[in-house]
Order: C-alpha cells, then sequence, then structure tokens
C-alpha cells in the first residue's frame, strides 16, 4: 500500500487494492504423537499447494488457478477470490519436519506433523 | 424461517420473452437466496450462450455429502456432513445451503454437477429454443 512497502517489494506489480494475499480457515488436533493440521483451501490442486517449515515456522500457501472458461463466456456473478491463500505459523513444539506429510481431501489439505520424540511427554520410573 | 420470494402467478399473457431471464438476474442483484441456519455457500455465475456455469466454494464435503435440485427455477445446493453413523447418534456437524432462482430457460435434464478440489461445478444449459441464433438471409 505505501510507497516504502511497495519498494521493498521489489516486485514489479502495479499498486492495487487486492490483497497479495488470504489467510485460509484452518483446524489443528493434537494427537498422541502428531499435529494434524487442516487448512481449507476451495480450488487449489495438490501440485499448487507447499508447506514449508524453517525452524520454528511452518507456512502453508495454495495459488487457486484461475477458472477455466468457455469462450465468450460472461461473469454475472463473482463471489470466490483468486487470490492466493498463505497461513504462517508458529510452531511451540518440535516437529519432525523429516516425517512431516501432507495431502489433499476435497479442497482441504490436510498435514500431518509428528511430534518430534525429544519433545513427547515421557514418564519417568521411580527406582 | 427462509425468506422466500415467489413470483405471482402469470397474469400477462404477452408477458415478453427477456422477462424469463429476469427472475434470474434479480436473484444475483437482491442477494435474498440465503437460507438461515445454515452457513452459505460462496458461488460463481458465468452466462454464455449455451450454458450457465455456477462454481460453488464447498472444501471438505463429499460427493455424497452434497445435493444439487432444480425445482420450479430455483437451483439449491445443500451440502450437509454428520458424524456418529445413523439414527440418534447422528449429529450434523457442518451445513451450508444456497440457492438461486436461474429463469425457465434452463434444460432441467441436461443440468450436470461435479466436484473438484473443493468447488462444485453446476452446468446449466439453456434450451434450444431460448439460444440466440443467427438466421440467414436467403
Amino acid at each position: 500500500m505505501t510507497t516504502t512497502l511497495e519498494k521493498t517489494n521489489g516486485t514489479a506489480q502495479p499498486s492495487t487494492r487486492t490483497p497479495q494475499y488470504r489467510r485460509p480457515r484452518y483446524t489443528v488436533v493434537e494427537n498422541k504423537d502428531a499435529y494434524e493440521l487442516r487448512v481449507e483451501m476451495p480450488g487449489v490442486p495438490r501440485d499448487h499447494a507447499e508447506v514449508n517449515v524453517e525452524a520454528d515456522q511452518l507456512v502453508v500457501t495454495g495459488r487457486p488457478p484461475a477458472p477455466e472458461r468457455p469462450e465468450g463466456s460472461r461473469v454475472l456473478h463473482r463471489e470466490l477470490s483468486t487470490v492466493p491463500y498463505r497461513l504462517p505459523l508458529r510452531l511451540n513444539v518440535d516437529i519432525d519436519a523429516e516425517r512431516a506429510e501432507a495431502r489433499t481431501e476435497n479442497g482441504i489439505l490436510v498435514v500431518n506433523l509428528p511430534i518430534a520424540e525429544a519433545s513427547k511427554p515421557r514418564t519417568i520410573r521411580v527406582e | 424461517m427462509r425468506l422466500l420470494k415467489y413470483e405471482p402467478m402469470e397474469t400477462d399473457p404477452f408477458r415478453s420473452l427477456e422477462s424469463f431471464f429476469e427472475p434470474f438476474r434479480r436473484s444475483l442483484r437482491e442477494g435474498w437466496f440465503e437460507g438461515m441456519g445454515s452457513q452459505s455457500v460462496p458461488l460463481d455465475v458465468e452466462e454464455s450462450d449455451e450454458a450457465y456455469e455456477v462454481r460453488a466454494e464447498l472444501p471438505g464435503f463429499t460427493r455424497e455429502e452434497i445435493q444439487v435440485e432444480l425445482e420450479n427455477a430455483v437451483l439449491e445446493i445443500h451440502a450437509k456432513k454428520t458424524e456418529g453413523g445413523d439414527g440418534d447418534q447422528e449429529k450434523v456437524v457442518r451445513e451450508q445451503t444456497r440457492r438461486l432462482t436461474v429463469g425457465e430457460e434452463v434444460d432441467a435434464d441436461r443440468v450436470k454437477a461435479r466436484l473438484n478440489d473443493g468447488i462444485l461445478s453446476v452446468t446449466l444449459p439453456k434450451s434450444e429454443h431460448r439460444k440466440p441464433r443467427a438466421i440467414t438471409v436467403s
């Protein structure tokens, strides 16, 4: 929006009011060995979604492709957005990024984040 | 409670053909079609010479959980997710509904719907006799 921001951005995009990203809805379920993160990104196929883990930051991004439109068709009504999704999350538990898995289920990106062995609660036997 | 507007019965036998298209356009303009009690369904509508194309966002629903109905020129998209099996144990965890008037020029027999990555696409072909056509001057 501001000139400074555009400069630091470095991208040659003209100033528009369209935000660069939108935050998708999501839920996190904690299981014994892993967290399950479910991110709603309707219209985003598997190959347009990305999950990145770096240090204690997890970032999910998804780019909905422009819908195919038959030639000569015109828009009567528009509510769906094509602005990419971006969800940055701070991880407060060590996760085993190597074993993390992601899949898509009807427009929901499901990310399985195994809890690192070191972070698991453990019972200490009294000798 | 639902707020639905009904067209009064046809009284003018000379109503122009154009007015067939009007309910559809008006329903989009006024946005009255949302059901209460369940969430709405965001959608796009496009029109070509051949058909209307509706694209609706329904993330997380399977094909079996989505119902598409066309009755009296009203298209209803209804999605319901339940858990806990059948009968008394069944609990609705998510329900979304949207209705829109599509006008009578739609060929109800050829309406098609498909689901891809959480987007429901409904194609509503126009009836043959309502399509614009070029007439060759002989």
